[in-house]
């Protein structure tokens, strides 16, 4: 049997090929949509949950202590709620830079980056009652998720 | 054309192609092509139910955030709870007065819904992170409620202001 007596009965046109390939993709888009849809409710919820944390902690004064008590701190907070991490990061003047002093941080490193809501603070101290240039400041970042 | 079928009955077919691979191929493009469009139309209905619970999740965020971060519409509305437009619980961020908490116990529910921004039922509760709650507003209620939890300072103590909004 030749090859062309194989194809005999065989229909195959672009048209019916793009139609096929278009509802594909339209299945594909559809269902990636309805992925998405579970995925954008995001949240903001923890977002708002990290920065009442860190505005608590710096109405306290605690922004300003070391990690040991801002760990105290958020640990009776969140009550085992969520899981954290908090990063303290100090800043000195030096001739019109800042030089980074220090890094301290408690908790572990998320592993899914996309799940996890972070709040940054910042309190600085000036150079004196007379001195309204800032001589250090600290930026605490709170990460934080289920 | 119906002249030509009389005359010849294969000259009417002449360029037709029809057989069972097709048919076949063609059932499942349709049963795929039906299942697309449901599932469009089911994620569409899954859509707007999604986006109208997520406004009402930021109005409730919005309320609570109102309420941990402002004095509230005027300023002093505890002393005269009936003018209030805006009801702020804290003098600080997040540091609740406790004056402006009994007067928002004591205020009338319609209104406290209107001054809180939601026009919607909800009920409040400030309870301590160890404890008995020391502020309840409003009626649980049975069915779907978006929930917004804070947290914040009254009396030293730390404690979870939960906004319940049934939409």
């Amino acid at each position: 049997m030749s090859t062309d007596e194989n194809m005999r009965g065989q229909v195959f046109t672009i048209d019916a090929l793009l139609s096929v390939a278009i509802v594909l993709l339209f299945t594909a888009a559809t269902l990636n949509f309805s992925l998405s849809i579970r995925h954008t409710r995001g949240s903001i919820h923890d977002e708002k949950l990290a920065d009442d944390v860190l505005v608590m902690l710096d109405g306290q004064g605690f922004l300003q202590q070391n990690i040991t008590i801002i760990n105290r701190s958020i640990d009776s907070m969140l009550r085992n709620t969520r899981q954290y991490r908090a990063e303290m990061h100090h800043y000195e003047a030096n001739g019109g830079t800042f030089v980074l002093l220090e890094n301290e941080s408690v908790g572990p490193v998320p592993e899914n980056f996309s799940e996890v809501s972070v709040s940054e603070r910042s309190v600085a101290t000036y150079g004196g009652l007379n001195d309204s240039r800032i001589a250090n400041f600290t930026t605490v970042r709170l990460y934080i998720w289920r | 054309m119906g002249w030509l079928c009389l005359a010849s009955r294969m000259r009417c077919l002449r360029g037709f192609s029809i057989s069972a691979d097709f048919m076949l191929a063609a059932f499942i493009f349709f049963i795929v092509f039906a299942y697309s469009v449901e599932a469009y139309h089911q994620n569409l209905r899954l859509y707007n139910a999604e986006e109208a619970r997520k406004n009402t999740e930021i109005s409730a965020l919005a309320a609570t955030d109102v309420l941990l971060k402002t004095h509230g519409i005027p300023g002093d509305w505890e002393l005269d709870a009936g003018n209030v437009e805006s009801v702020g619980l804290v003098g600080r961020p997040n540091v609740i007065e406790p004056a402006k908490l009994s007067a928002l116990q004591a205020m009338d529910y319609n209104h406290s819904r209107e001054a809180l921004g939601i026009g919607m039922d909800y009920y409040l509760s400030v309870v301590p992170l160890t404890g008995e709650a020391v502020m309840e507003k409003g009626q649980r209620m049975e069915g779907d409620a978006v929930v917004a939890s804070r947290l914040a300072i009254y009396n030293g103590s730390y404690v979870r202001v939960t906004l319940y909004v049934y939409g």
